[in-house]
Order: structure tokens, then sequence, then C-alpha cells
């Protein structure tokens, strides 16, 4: 490696490891891995039935279409099968926008037999539960953020009501299990107020998951610099003012990562809320397990739509921190 | 002359502890007329950042009252009417990285004093050509120098139209090359009648500008001199030697 400098190439100043070997290392492992694995799901007595898994993500469900009335089957003028009443042939059916015809013509019809079918692609209860899930982190999230900015904006109040409030928030929801105060909140406050299985979760997840943002965000707040608000005050702006102007727009950025992870931890914790009885993905899972027999094929499946979710959201977080970055 | 013209700050007294108990202003008192150039020198840990910072009430005092432009900073009232006429230029500068250099400036006047964004940008025009750096209002902080920087913070100030500035060692953070553009925007000002106290280090500045010099050791005012006496003719001891050190 001796010679002239060469461009775009940093000078090795320290032993480096090389490249080329430790992904090869890195890849050799992933291999390894994937090939152990393999072998263990082939060295137990279990029939791997993958085909059986997407139907109930998604699925062809048939819509029937059956006679009202007694009747024949005849052509009309345009040349489509016609159900027509033996006794009135005012009444007619005609069924031309079906998939799957069950009829001929010159047919005896009696009342309530199938005439045609239709099939239409149907959520299975996977989809329902990933939608659920999603719908669910969603609201979630965004109760979680503004509970999360107004305990956290409270613990550095001056004003000691507020700040104690905030403290003693953060301290209770951290210091119990998410699953207790699911039971808690489905149970106890749920009863009081009547609410509904799907707010009892949102409203869960949200007060547990604001008071980690509470603390994401005071953490943010005052790691920016004392001479910012000095600066802001200086010029007249009330403290408000600066927070909203000066502070918090500067927070915001440095608080997107550690957000995106508390976020990440709401979703992944949103499997909780099948306990009240909320079909979320992983209930749909065990409800797919005890149809199919097949709960390391539902059990993958389900584990990869989190990661799908999950990922997503990393994804769209690290995008936001790139457009923020810009500048400085 | 000072005397003609009208008080614009009054110290009596000034008192101010810590809450880590050091205490750091003893007594001091000053009065400061309108469009006076005032300078404060002294060794680091004198006091002299925090008497400056107590006439926008940064700090909150002790004991003894604080009159500026008519308005005693002791009795609890609106701090904020206060500062929008003492403008404050920081060692750090503290700029607001967020923001463009034209957002920096524009930001107080449009939400404190309510003008239109366009009046504030016309003004804020004005200002950076007046500091020299009308080519760099869409730029952000992170991308100019220490020097450029300053600028901008003492136009930012100069934006809310206040009637006293303060400088709170404004070229201390600057790379040598660059205190003289500084300098001279705040010599500018001084010659335009801007009432300035000025705490630095630039004996240069003090000796050429300042209509008086101020002298703090440990809290304690100790010299209240126009600025030949102060430097050619010291009669306070440790003034003496804090001149012998610095020049």
């Amino acid at each position: 490696m001796n010679g002239k400098p060469v461009k775009g190439q940093p000078l090795q100043m320290e032993k480096q490891p090389n490249q080329v070997l430790w992904n090869l290392v890195f890849a050799a492992l992933l291999l390894l891995l994937g090939l152990g694995i393999y072998k263990s799901s082939q060295a137990i007595d279990y029939i791997w039935r993958w085909d059986r898994i997407p139907q109930y993500i998604l699925y062809q469900a048939p819509e029937e279409l059956r006679a009202e009335f007694d009747g024949n089957i005849e052509v009309d003028d345009k040349g489509q099968l016609t159900l027509v009443n033996e006794y009135d042939s005012s009444e007619q059916v005609s069924f031309t926008d079906y998939q799957e015809i069950a009829v001929f013509e010159g047919d005896l019809i009696f009342e309530g037999d199938l005439l045609a079918t239709n099939y239409q692609w149907q959520p299975g209860p996977i989809a329902t539960g990933l939608w659920m899930t999603i719908k669910l982190s969603l609201v979630s999230i965004v109760f979680a953020i503004v509970l999360g900015a107004l305990a956290g904006l409270a613990r550095i109040s001056p004003n000691p009501a507020l700040r104690h409030m905030a403290t003693v928030y953060v301290e209770l929801v951290r210091g119990t299990p998410l699953l207790v105060q699911i039971f808690i909140v489905y149970f106890f406050i749920g009863t009081v107020l009547d609410l509904e299985r799907f707010t009892a979760g949102v409203v869960a997840l949200s007060v547990f998951t604001g008071a980690y943002v509470a603390e994401i965000i005071r953490a943010g707040i005052e790691s920016i610099s004392r001479g910012q608000m000095e600066a802001g005050r200086s010029l007249g702006m009330s403290r408000s003012m600066t927070m909203r102007y000066i502070i918090l727009p500067q927070a915001f950025k440095r608080v997107l990562p550690p957000l995106a992870g508390q976020f990440i931890n709401l979703i992944k914790d949103s499997s909780l809320v099948s306990v009240i009885s909320l079909t979320d993905l992983t209930k749909a899972g065990r409800e797919v397990v005890s149809v199919t027999f097949s709960p390391f094929e539902v059990w993958f499946s389900i584990a990869l739509l989190y990661l799908l979710l999950t990922g997503t959201l990393s994804w769209l977080v690290r995008r936001m921190e790139v457009k923020y970055a810009v500048r400085d | 002359m000072p005397s003609e013209t009208e008080v614009i700050i009054q110290a009596t007294g000034v008192e101010k502890i810590y809450p880590n108990g050091v205490h750091a202003l003893r007594n001091v008192s000053q009065t400061i007329y309108e469009q006076e150039v005032v300078v404060v020198i002294g060794p680091s840990g004198s006091g002299k950042s925090t008497f400056l910072r107590t006439l926008n009430q940064l700090e909150t005092i002790n004991d003894g009252e604080i009159v500026v432009d008519g308005i005693s900073l002791t009795t609890p009232g609106d701090v904020n009417k206060l500062r929008e006429e003492v403008g404050m230029v920081f060692q750090s500068f503290n700029l607001f990285p967020h923001l463009s250099v034209m957002d920096n400036i524009c930001l107080a006047p449009m939400k404190v004093r309510g003008i239109s964004r366009a009046e504030a940008q016309e003004r804020s025009r004005t200002l950076l050509q007046k500091v020299g750096l009308s080519d760099k209002a869409d730029s952000f902080p992170a991308q100019l120098s220490g020097g450029q920087q300053q600028r901008v913070a003492i136009a930012r100030a100069l934006a809310m139209q206040p009637r006293i500035m303060l400088f709170d060692e404004p070229t201390s953070a600057l790379d040598p090359e660059m205190v003289g553009e500084v300098l001279d925007v705040m010599k500018q000002l001084a010659k335009e009648g801007m009432t300035m106290v000025v705490v630095t280090h630039e004996m240069g500045f003090a000796r050429e500008m300042a209509d008086r010099v101020l002298f703090m050791d440990a809290g304690e005012l100790l010299v209240d001199s126009e600025p030949n006496a102060f430097f050619d003719a010291p009669k306070n001891e440790r003034l003496k030697t804090f001149l012998s050190q610095v020049i």
C-alpha cells in the first residue's frame, strides 16, 4: 500500500479491517444461519404448508345469485340468459355481469336455486388485523405526540403544579407494565366512562407512549443551548414565543431519531391490546393458527408484517431527518 | 456632553449573589446618559458580564435598583417591553441556526413589534447593507464565518430599533482577523449616536470610542474615568496591575 497518494483514497493512518474479507465473513454467517433454520425445519416432524397462508390475507369471496321465484331460463332479445317467471312473464331477471353462470337455456328453475356466482377480493383475517394494528398505532401516535409534548413542556415549566403533575404522570406510567395498564384502562376506566375496546386500546397505548415521548421532548429541549433562549428573550420575545419559534423547531430535529424508536415500540406494543379482544394483527394470527393448525407459517408471516410496518416508519423518519438536516 | 443629555440607565447599589453563593456584584452604582459609549473592562470573573446582563434582566438582582429608560427593573412588570428597547449582542453570537439570516433578523420585529413581513424584510435588507452582508440574506448561520455571524447578530438586535445596545464580549470568540470587521460596525454605530454599553478586552476600541471606561474587579466597580486618564494615568493599584498584564 505504499506509493503515491491516490485521489479520494484517504491515507491509512491506522490499520483498518479488510473490507472485502469481513463482508464475505458476514455473508457466510448469514448463509450459515439460513441453512441452520432450513435444516432444523426439515428435521422436525412438521409439514410446512405455506400455501395455506395467502388465503387468510386476501381471498376471493363468492357472491351468489339465487332465484327468488320459479321459472325458466330463456334467451332474451339481446341474446342474454334470463330467468322468466313461469306464472307472470313480465317478471324477469337477467344476470349478465356474473363471472360464473350456473344455468343453461331451457333449465327449469325453482326458488332458491343457484343462478350465478361472482367472486370478489376480500381481506382475510390477517389483513383485517393488520389494518386494525395500523389504525390503532397511527391514532395512538398522534395522541402520544400531543400528550408527550404537553407533559414534556410541563416537566420544565416554572409552575410547580404543572411540573409535579408531569413528573407523577411519567413516573406512574414508566413504573408499571403496559399490560397491567391496558387491563386497568379497559376494565376500570373503560367501565366508568363506558369506553369502547378500540378507544380503551388507544388510551392505554397513547398514555403509555406519551410518558416516554415527554421525557424525549424534555431532553431535546434541554439540549438546546441556554444562549438560544437568552437571545430570544433579549429581543423582547416572551418565554412561550421563544419556545415556539426558536427552541421547539431545533429540538424537534434532535428528538426525531429517539421518537422514531418510541413509535416503533408502540407498533410492537400494540400487540398487547389483543388481551382486550381487539382483533389486531397478533390476535388475527392466533385465530388463523386455530383454524389452520400451521403455527409456524402464521407466526413467521405475522412477524414479517410487523417488520414491514416498523421498517416503513423507520424509513419515513430517516427521510424526514435528511430533509431537516440540510441546513446544519 | 453627557451632562446635557438625558439619563437612560440608572443603577444604584446593585447586589448580585448567584444561587451557588458567588457574590458577583457588590454595591455597583452607575449612571449612563443617552448617546454615551461606556466600555466595561476587568479580569474574568470580575462581574462585568453579570452587570451587563442585569441591565436587560437576563440576570435578576438581589438588592439595589436599576432604572432603564424610565422603567424600574425591580418592580415586577412587563420585562419584554423593556427588552424591546435594549438590544443585546452575545459573545457566542446565539444566532438561530434553523433560520436563514433574513429570518433571524425578521422574526422578532414581526412577532414582537407586529410589523408586516415585507416591512421587516425591507428593514433587514437595510441593516444587512449597513453591516456589509447584503449578499448573505439567504444563507444559514452555519455557512457564515464568526465575524459574519456576529455582524448578523448586531443587525438582528438593531432590527428591533432599540435605544440602548449591550455588547457582551462581542469579539472574544472570534479569530483575530475577524475582530476588525465587528469593531468597525460597532464604531459606526457609536458615531450614529447609539447608547452603548460594551464589555470587551479590546483596549484599542475602548481608547478610541469610549466616552467613559469602567474597571471592575471582584464584583466591585473600582474606576469610572474618561479613556485617556484611564489608560495613561491610572491611579487605582488593581487597575495598574491589570493594565500591565493586558497591554
